[in-house]
């Protein structure tokens, strides 16, 4: 009985190695044979993003053009490193990668294969485009973290809100960063006690949908359907009678904006 | 038999229901004391703050030396912006304290000018000396106050959640303590005269406030502001365009205007009162898949800059999210980037139609005949003011805003430091350092 068993595995770990030695050169060469560049047709600029770019920041790494993370996101490390490329390569700067600079692209990084330095970046099934890059607003730089706190807080104060009211909610967030009357920073703002119902009673931490954090991106770049607001109250459910003193601005689906 | 049974399980039922009690109870109150010790450490560090921050107003009056005055002005600056960072982790938000935070961001920020970015470490001026004494004699009273209400928390066990609870209900007339300390403290800072200043720390102030002076044009009534929007948008009339005057809280007087477009549905825009500029512009369409690339959606937008009378022909800035692209703008002349006179355009990916407007800075910056000032320093003699570190990749000429929100004539020089980007802005006039960005994306 012991025997046969120890018969079976000896089997079972020869047909494996055996399998293991056959299949690996094949995995390897049908890479190579079958891996085409995921180029597309479309001309790359600085603030791109998709697997593409990640083509792209994969080749010119691949010939010591570029040092960065192969993100997918084209940003001012890649953008340096394509004109470094152009100008080596006696092309027009421009930081551009059109039809030109990809094929001389393609030629000069000739043997790149994502799959064979096993860089698992570079698969199409991971194709998505990493977590949102950072945003400024007005100067300053706001992390990709503080954007998410603000997607929450849109989310949580205001679901079921008009499109604009989101945005307007994310406005008077952003609005608040320069005022003397709130913290200078995006979490104090967020968290200071009684400041907003939605951190009060948690619902905060609900998962904000796309919608929340489309409205935090475009305030971000300076739309504010609130017209500079750095209050807004619900009529319906505000219990301070201060926050009906302040002046008022205008009115966006359930809430009131005020100064 | 039955009966004693029953008893028996009731009695259970009640005893296990009793310990459960207790035990909720004792659990929400120690939950209760962590909050409100939370409150009780911010209170505290804010008095203390409070008490040092005058000690280092009173020093710096006290010493004629720059460098000893620098010191203490450097600790009131650190002081007061902590002070203020305190007051934001006190339940404060629902009562009026608005006098004492601006009290507080005003010597902070005289503070910083006169320590951080005097010009020539010159020693205070009398001018100055006056200020910074009046933010003395100011701050010694409102720490008397704070002093006095925290001995009455210590002595009398009073806690702020109660003080938070008679914020709530502002129905009722409250005689809360500790509220009506803070009460009384901002009704002092509001009887007191402004403060007056030098213009740095006014232009500090003003930063971010609009001029309507600078807005080209005449006042626009409802009808004026919904005619402007159907120019803007291209539609014959203004049917079913409706303008609201916005009420009297907004940085410069204004109209939200709402207009349907035939193909996209609402459309939103705020329009100035003077001029009838259109500085808002918001169109939010649903985005189909992207069947042109950002390089194609740039040309648009520069295209329909020009199609709305806008200048403006460099872009500065992209990005993209959820199948819309975004560029910031700014007009180029004879070489030189006028950034105070921004635009951002939102492309929809799909069509390529412009979904978006932010046009708020060139309304209120652009001026026709700008006279860019002559250069005194050469591109090479301002390079040396950038670090030797810094590799440069480009140089532009640029007017930008500095932040007291003058308009300066600079180098701007793109280079990279340790894979990172840095935008640094060298006065052509005087050499100064007018600004450095680090460039994300």
């Amino acid at each position: 009985m012991r025997k046969k068993w120890r018969l079976l595995a000896a089997a079972v770990t020869v047909a494996t190695a055996m399998a293991c030695v056959a299949i690996e050169p094949n995995l390897e060469r049908s890479g190579a044979n079958t891996y085409q560049s995921a180029f597309t047709t479309r001309t790359l600029v600085k603030g791109s993003t998709g697997t593409d770019v990640r083509e792209l920041q994969g080749r010119l790494k691949y010939i010591g053009y570029y040092k960065g993370k192969i993100d997918g996101a084209f940003g001012w490390g890649t953008y340096w490193a394509v004109r470094n490329f152009q100008y080596k390569f006696g092309m027009k700067i421009d930081g551009k990668v059109g039809p030109a600079t990809r094929t001389k692209l393609v030629a000069a990084s000739r043997g790149y294969n994502p799959y064979a330095q096993g860089r698992a970046a570079a698969s199409k099934h991971t194709a998505s485009v990493s977590s949102t890059p950072t945003a400024s607003y007005g100067g300053r730089n706001v992390s990709a973290n503080d954007m998410k706190l603000i997607s929450n807080a849109v989310y949580g104060e205001s679901r079921g809100e008009p499109y604009v009211g989101q945005v307007a909610i994310a406005a008077v967030i952003l609005n608040r960063l320069e005022n003397p009357n709130f913290p200078h920073n995006i979490p104090g703002i967020i968290f200071q006690p009684g400041a907003f119902t939605a951190v009060a009673d948690g619902q905060i931490w609900l998962s904000p949908n796309a919608t929340a954090k489309k409205a935090v991106n475009d305030a971000m770049r300076g739309w504010d359907p609130s017209s500079g607001a750095i209050y807004y109250f619900n009529p319906a459910t505000a219990t301070s009678k201060w926050i009906w003193s302040r002046p008022q601005i205008k009115r966006i689906g359930r809430h009131i904006f005020c100064r | 038999m039955f009966s004693r049974i029953t008893s028996f399980v009731v009695v259970l039922a009640l005893v296990v229901a009793g310990f459960w009690g207790y035990r909720e109870h004792r659990e929400k109150q120690a939950l209760l004391v962590k909050a409100e010790n939370q409150y009780q450490r911010a209170f505290h560090t804010l008095s203390d703050n409070m008490n040092l921050l005058q000690d280092e107003l009173g020093k710096s009056l006290a010493v004629n030396s720059k460098l000893q005055a620098t010191n203490s002005l450097t600790e009131v600056w650190r002081l007061s912006a902590q002070a203020r960072s305190d007051v934001g982790e006190l339940p404060l938000s629902l009562m009026p304290f608005n006098n004492t935070m601006n009290f507080l961001n005003d010597v902070s920020n005289f503070s910083y000018q006169v320590a951080v970015h005097n010009e020539g470490n010159k020693p205070l001026t009398d001018d100055q000396w006056n200020t910074l004494n009046q933010m003395y004699t100011r701050s010694k009273n409102l720490e008397k106050q704070l002093s006095a209400l925290q001995s009455a928390v210590i002595s009398k066990n009073l806690r702020w959640m109660d003080a938070e609870l008679a914020l709530a209900q502002t129905d009722k007339k409250t005689d809360n303590v500790i509220v009506d300390g803070f009460k009384s403290m901002e009704k002092q800072v509001k009887s007191e005269k402004p403060l007056t200043f030098g213009p740095t720390v006014t232009g500090l102030r003003t930063r971010n406030a609009t001029d309507e002076n600078k807005l080209t044009g005449n006042p626009v009534d409802a009808d004026g502001a919904a005619q402007a929007a159907a120019n803007f948008l291209g539609l014959p009339n203004t049917q079913g365009v409706v303008a609201q005057k916005n009420g009297s809280g907004t940085p410069y007087s204004s109209y939200s205007v709402t207009a349907k477009l035939p193909q996209d549905g609402q459309v939103y825009l705020t329009v100035t009162a003077k001029g009838g500029h259109i500085t808002n512009y918001m169109d939010n369409r649903a985005v189909g898949d992207p069947r042109i690339d950002l390089d194609q959606a740039g040309t648009k937008a520069l295209a329909y800059l020009k199609s709305k009378g806008i200048t403006g022909n460099t872009i500065i800035r992209t990005d993209q999210y959820d199948n819309v692209g975004v560029f910031e703008i700014v007009p180029s002349t004879n070489g030189v980037l006028i950034y105070p006179e921004r635009t951002t355009v939102k492309v929809a990916l799909d069509t390529g139609s412009v979904v978006g407007l932010v046009a708020q800075d060139y309304a209120f910056n652009q001026s026709p005949n700008r006279r860019i000032p002559a250069a005194k320093l050469t591109e090479a003699q301002a390079r040396k003011f950038v670090s030797p570190k810094v590799s440069i990749q480009e140089t532009n000429r640029a007017i930008i805003q500095d932040e007291l929100n003058r308009e300066q004539f600079c180098y701007e020089f793109v280079g990279i430091m340790d894979n990172d980007t840095y935008k640094i802005y060298i006065s052509a006039v005087d050499g100064k350092e007018v600004g450095v960005e680090k460039l994300k994306m």
